[in-house]
């Protein structure tokens, strides 16, 4: 991790050691709201990013006698999670391919309740934009850490944040933000 | 405007995550060990079923342990999350590996380690799972072993490329080209596209990956028809591996490593 703002989101956790379950457990209250609303902005679904949430800590639970001692549990975490909504997002890419009737993508940003401004601009992205611009501007992931969590180069990574500013800022400024 | 990252910070303070969270946690966990048990249970009449098969074999059956679809996705040493519609996922008893594969497929799982041989379709230490109308044509294959006392770069930059594996022997690029690949967060894979003609030379692709204790091969055999490369492709291929979940603690194998070279 290369921005402060993530060590920052440890609290009392930041410095988790050892492999008992009251260290998971404090680790676990330490990152889960912030996990939860991040995966919320990716995701755009506060069902999907609960079970993201949810499925991210309990394989680093299993691993957690590994993951107490790595220099950055957190980041980790943020893998892990990455690597879930990769998984899901292709396999809905997968079921659709075979229903070519069908459009590609469903947006599910579409159904977040009760939407702000912000999040009807996030409509607008792609998920993958989202995940982008969530890990890089808003945890302060470097664009290589983030291409590793995205499994996309970090030159994509930069376009794809990039492409999401620019339609956020396109869309805000339609609404006057 | 407010930049970008202020604006997100606002709104992801919008989304408060319920009470209750860890109790939530433990309660999906208890499941999940529930479910393991159970599918336990499943592996046991599995292994038995893949005896009794393994004995047909014996009194001259061609083919081996074949099976459908139906069975082989309950052969789980763990529970995955539940396949796309039109998927089904297969589990390797042995090589610690999890897949998803269209459901009409079949599964002809290895009954013995990998023992660095040939990654082919008739191998019996190799995980196939095949189109049954395409058999040869058209296969999945997964194989794993212990790193043996290498690191996974150096597993993963000599290993799948020996002549005996058979398989994208010439890395880097002798088809399609290859680079880094990352698989189920293991980031120091490789991705490499082959084939056996320079007209067909991205029929093949193949991952290599390792994690601390194994290393993976996880291969795609498509035959020489333009038809099936249009359908099969590197996209398909990559979209299957975002399904693999690697499991090197249920390998079997992983038990003793020091037999592996």
């Amino acid at each position: 991790m290369s921005d402060s703002a993530v060590s920052a989101q440890a609290g009392p956790s930041g410095a988790v050691v050892g492999s008992d379950a009251a260290a998971f457990e404090d680790f676990f209250r330490g990152q889960t709201q912030s996990l939860y609303a991040h995966l919320c902005l990716i995701t755009g679904n506060r069902a999907e990013a609960e079970e993201l949430a949810q499925d991210a800590f309990l394989k680093v639970w299993e691993r957690w006698d590994r993951v107490a001692d790595m220099e950055e549990p957190i980041g980790y975490l943020y893998r892990t999670a990455m690597n879930l909504f990769r998984k899901r997002y292709r396999r809905a890419v997968l079921a659709l391919r075979k229903k070519v009737s069908e459009e590609l993508r469903t947006d599910e940003f579409s159904t977040v309740e009760d939407r702000s401004i912000v999040a009807r601009a996030l409509v607008e992205l792609t998920p993958r934009q989202r995940a982008a611009l969530v890990l890089t501007e808003l945890i302060g992931f470097s664009s290589g850490e983030a291409g590793h969590m995205l499994g996309v180069s970090s030159g994509t990574v930069r376009a794809l944040a990039s492409q999401g500013r620019a339609a956020m800022k396109q869309h805000l400024e339609a609404d006057d933000v | 405007m407010s930049d970008p990252r202020s604006l997100l910070k606002r709104e992801s303070g919008r989304f408060i995550q319920a009470d209750g969270a860890f109790e939530r946690l433990v309660r999906r966990r208890d499941h999940k060990r529930r479910n393991q048990r159970v599918a336990a249970g499943v592996l046991g009449i599995a292994v038995f079923a893949l005896a009794a098969i393994g004995f047909v074999r014996l009194l001259g059956w061609e083919e081996g342990s074949v099976i459908g679809p139906a069975t082989s996705p309950s052969s789980t040493a763990a529970p995955q999350p539940s396949p796309a519609p039109g998927f089904s996922t297969f589990s390797s008893p042995l090589h610690g590996i999890t897949i998803d594969y269209p459901a009409g497929w079949k599964v002809k799982a290895a009954t013995e380690p990998w023992g660095h041989g040939p990654v082919a379709f008739g191998a019996s230490n190799v995980d196939v799972i095949f189109d049954p109308k395409l058999r040869d044509d058209l296969f999945l294959a997964l194989v794993s072993e212990p790193l043996g006392g290498k690191s996974a770069t150096e597993w993963v930059d000599h290993t799948p490329w020996d002549q005996n594996v058979g398989i994208c022997k010439d890395k880097p690029g002798w088809g399609g080209g290859g680079g880094r690949y990352s698989v189920d967060g293991a980031v120091d894979g490789w991705f490499e596209s082959c084939g056996p003609k320079p007209k067909f030379q991205d029929s093949n692709q193949l991952v290599a990956v390792a994690t601390a204790t194994s290393g993976y091969i996880i291969y795609l055999h498509v035959g020489d028809d333009r038809r099936l490369l249009a359908t099969y492709d590197g996209d398909w291929f990559e979209a299957a591996l975002e399904t693999v979940d690697l499991r090197p603690e249920d390998a079997v194998d992983a038990l003793n490593p020091s037999e592996s070279p």
